[in-house]
């Protein structure tokens, strides 16, 4: 089948009507682009609303249809949601074109429609133009696309996570619906109602073996018990299936709620490590105050060192003033000794050096040089001024005493670890940012309920479980006693009871042939499901060591090397081709076909991977639509080499928070 | 031309800019007192070469901020600095200071990165400044 068209309203971000044309041309693929937040998992979730009533929200809880219904309609009056779908199918399977439609909307007089219960549903059917009873709606969409098996058609991260949980070891309790659902695709069931059939033919002709030996007056006795034991049976059989329905009951709401404590887990690591995150804030701010206290006391003498170049060249000249001044006061002191030597020296007539006569010839001589002298004192008077030399001195000690305070390096010292806090503050707050980001969507007090009722369903289960042993053993002892009392009334000769004997032995060698039939299947599924999976995934992985997968029973996949031998650790990507691996072998086998669409599929894969797998899904199915966002697929470059197979694209623009516009794209090979 | 005023200041002040820059300072966690970082403005106008104006500009109201002995330290060495520094302002050193202080608040200015000061900016510029000195003395 192909799913031409799918019309929306109000659906999610979606207000009013949108067409999304999916079967344009001839090619398989349909490339949806936006980013997160703007509605991909809506387009998944409207198909799947409309067929089976149910959008899922990320835990894979059913959302609200109050929630389902776009917020800004809803709060200018429009409280309707409705899809529409055109599908087509083959000639094989009938060759016809139906439109379902799915509408909700408040139920009249309802004025605040909040739970699901507030609001009325309508669906109508059409078939080639004709217009089909409503009540068939549920028989056409199980016929088109059993709800069972969609999970192999219509999937997304939350799927793939499922897939994951398969492949891991440990997770046989996750697994357990999802082996349930490919056993379902690939036909098993099928073979396990053969045997069923065969069952319930050999107890009906154990019935009336009963009936036939309470006629007979030897077998009476025998017949009575066998009635007897028939009502024990039954009786059984029924508490059996009972107990059984509740436990899968019961194991459906505790993985749905364990898909939630997990969440929570991860939310208990988040909010140890806000807490840590904020310590480390508290500890950062601490160290700061600290660091700026140091840097105050620090700039209260910094001025000294600012300041200290210009004092210091300040210094130097009057240094050199006063080392100036000094010399003019040394050579006016000569001077001045030398001038009072040689007057006295004229007044006595004799040398006062060397005490010879002074003749009269040199007395002019001597008299010319104390002028000489007397104009050097003069000079030297003004500069020699000991006042100055006395001031120059204290004002040098005093700038001396202005002294550098030294602080420099240490103001260095303190700013730079000033910027690593900074740097180290700003990297934490961006990490308390995202964890309280994703703290802020958990709601404690009801996953604190979810882990309650999570316990409460473990202990029930165990307690249904041990009542399931219970009744089987009961089980087990009344067809032990139906077979002895058997014996006992096929020892009669009546050719009824030979007639019924050989009825009785034929149905119970049908059955155990169908039982036996069921396991070899199963065993046979198995292995194929082993091969398709393993040849896909040599074409997904770029790993060129890993040489293929081996199934277990739960149809978990383990990676071999090119010895056969598993390969213990994979990474998060390795699982993500392992699943797809799984998918895709699956659809391959299935005894239906559908379209694909998958959202978001390339999350954790590099660009390689997404490569191999780009050029893989066009071969998945007759139609497959990918929803991908920009950090997944660039346009560009990825989706260049599979041009030619792409049918449609459309880009999801969102110019509010809360509308979101589907937008055709110019497919690149014809823009 | 006003005269020369012969007398100096008892009391310093500033203008609103300056004020306001010493202020935020302080509030910013990077000064404990306005009085630190009125000095710092000092040392800076001093480092980078400027010349006090001895006049006040009347356009430029300033308000009283410190006594001058509060803004000197007990052996007055700020006085002094600044009268060896600037020989013309012998007389009145704190009237030369008040400039000083508005000129380096204008410098200290372009040191603010967001609202807060980087003193190892301005360590590292006036190391630059005592080597381009020294550069200019030796050739």
């Amino acid at each position: 089948m192909i799913i031409d068209r799918v019309e929306i309203e109000n659906f999610g971000p979606y207000r009013g009507s949108h067409v999304l044309n999916l079967g344009v041309g001839d090619q398989p693929l349909v490339v949806i682009h936006g980013q997160n937040m703007t509605g991909k998992t809506t387009i998944l979730n409207s198909v799947r609303w409309a067929l089976y009533g149910i959008a899922k929200g990320r835990t894979g809880q059913a959302i609200p249809t109050r929630e389902l219904i776009n917020s800004d309609a809803f709060a200018e009056g429009d409280r309707r949601v409705a899809v529409r779908l055109t599908i087509r199918t083959s000639e094989e399977e009938g060759g016809s074109t139906y439109v379902l439609r799915r509408q909700r909307q408040a139920g009249r007089g309802t004025a605040n429609p909040v739970a699901d219960n507030d609001f009325e549903e309508f669906v109508d059917i059409e078939q080639d133009g004709n217009v089909l009873k409503p009540l068939a709606f549920p028989e056409l969409v199980s016929t088109l696309l059993p709800e069972g098996i969609s999970r192999f058609f219509l999937f997304d991260g939350e799927l793939l996570n499922e897939y994951e949980e398969l492949v891991r070891e440990g997770g046989e309790r996750e697994a357990q619906a999802v082996k349930e659902a490919i056993e379902m695709i690939l036909g098993l069931p099928a073979a396990r109602k053969g045997r069923d059939d065969a069952s319930a033919l050999k107890d009906e002709t154990s019935r009336k073996l009963q009936r036939e030996a309470r006629k007979n007056r030897q077998a009476k006795e025998a017949g009575d018990k066998l009635e007897a034991l028939g009502v024990r049976k039954a009786q059984l059989e029924g508490d059996r299936d009972a107990v059984k329905s509740a436990t899968r009951d019961a194991q459906q709401k505790l993985r749905s709620l364990e898909q939630n404590l997990k969440r929570y887990e991860e939310s208990r690591e988040d909010a140890g490590l806000r807490e840590g995150l904020r310590q480390q804030l508290d500890d950062l701010e601490q160290r700061r105050k600290s660091r700026l206290d140091e840097r105050r006391q620090l700039v209260k003498e910094l001025w000294r060192d600012i300041l200290a170049p210009r004092l210091k060249q300040e210094t130097a000249r009057l240094d050199e003033e006063r080392a100036r001044r000094e010399d003019a006061l040394h050579r006016l002191r000569t001077a001045e000794r030398e001038i009072h030597q040689l007057t006295a020296s004229i007044e006595e007539g004799h040398c006062s050096h060397c005490g010879q006569m002074l003749p009269e010839e040199n007395r002019a001589r001597v008299r010319a040089e104390i002028a000489d002298l007397s104009r050097t004192v003069d000079e030297l008077t003004p500069q020699a001024d000991h006042e100055r030399l006395q001031e120059l001195s204290g004002i040098i000690r005093q700038l001396r005493a202005v002294a550098p305070a030294g602080k420099e390096d240490a103001v260095r010292l303190v700013e730079k670890d000033l910027d690593e806090i900074h740097i180290t503050r700003y990297r934490v707050e961006q990490d308390l940012k995202r964890v309280e980001e994703r703290l802020r969507s958990i709601d404690t007090e009801e996953l604190l309920q979810h882990g309650r009722e999570a316990d409460r369903l473990e202990r029930l289960i165990g307690e249904q479980n041990a009542k399931l042993r219970e009744i089987e053993r009961d089980l087990e002892q009344v067809k032990s006693e139906i077979d002895h009392y058997q014996r006992i009334v096929l020892q009669n000769d009546s050719p009824v009871f030979k007639r019924l004997e050989v009825e009785l032995r034929t149905l119970e060698a049908l059955e155990d042939t169908f039982a036996r039939a069921v396991d070899l299947l199963t065993d046979e599924l198995r292995k194929e499901v082993e091969a398709h999976a393993s040849e896909i995934f040599r074409k997904l992985t770029t790993d060129p060591t890993y040489a293929g997968l081996r199934i277990n029973e739960n149809y978990g996949l383990t990676i071999l090397d090119h010895d056969g031998l598993p390969v213990p650790q994979r990474s998060a990507g390795a699982e993500q081709i392992v699943a797809l691996s799984l998918l895709g072998a699956i659809n391959r086998m299935a005894t239906k076909r559908g379209p694909v669409i998958m959202d978001t599929p390339f999350g954790r894969l590099d660009r390689g991977h997404r490569a191999n797998i780009l050029r893989y899904v066009p071969t998945m199915a007759d139609q497959v639509v990918l929803l991908v966002h920009d950090g997944e697929v660039d346009r560009e470059r990825d989706l260049k080499e599979i041009q030619p197979l792409v049918d449609a694209e459309y880009r999801i623009e969102h110019p509010t928070s809360t509308s979101s516009e589907l937008v055709p794209e110019p497919v690149l090979s014809r823009a | 031309m006003p005269d020369t005023p012969k007398t100096d200041l008892q009391q310093v002040g500033a203008s609103g800019a300056t004020r306001r820059l010493l202020t935020e300072m302080k509030d910013n966690g990077q000064i404990a007192e306005l009085v630190d970082g009125y000095r710092l403005c000092i040392a800076v106008a001093c480092t980078y070469g400027r010349e006090p104006r001895i006049e006040r500009d009347p356009q430029n109201r300033r308000t009283t901020m410190f006594a001058a002995t509060t803004l000197d330290t007990e052996d007055l060495a700020l006085r002094t600095a600044i009268a060896e520094i600037y020989p013309q302002a012998r007389q009145t050193p704190y009237r030369a200071a008040e400039d000083l202080a508005e000129q380096g608040a204008e410098i200290l200015q372009g040191y603010l990165e967001g609202e807060s000061v980087k003193f190892t900016e301005l360590i590292d510029r006036v190391e630059g400044l005592v080597e381009a000195s020294g550069r200019r003395s030796g050739d």
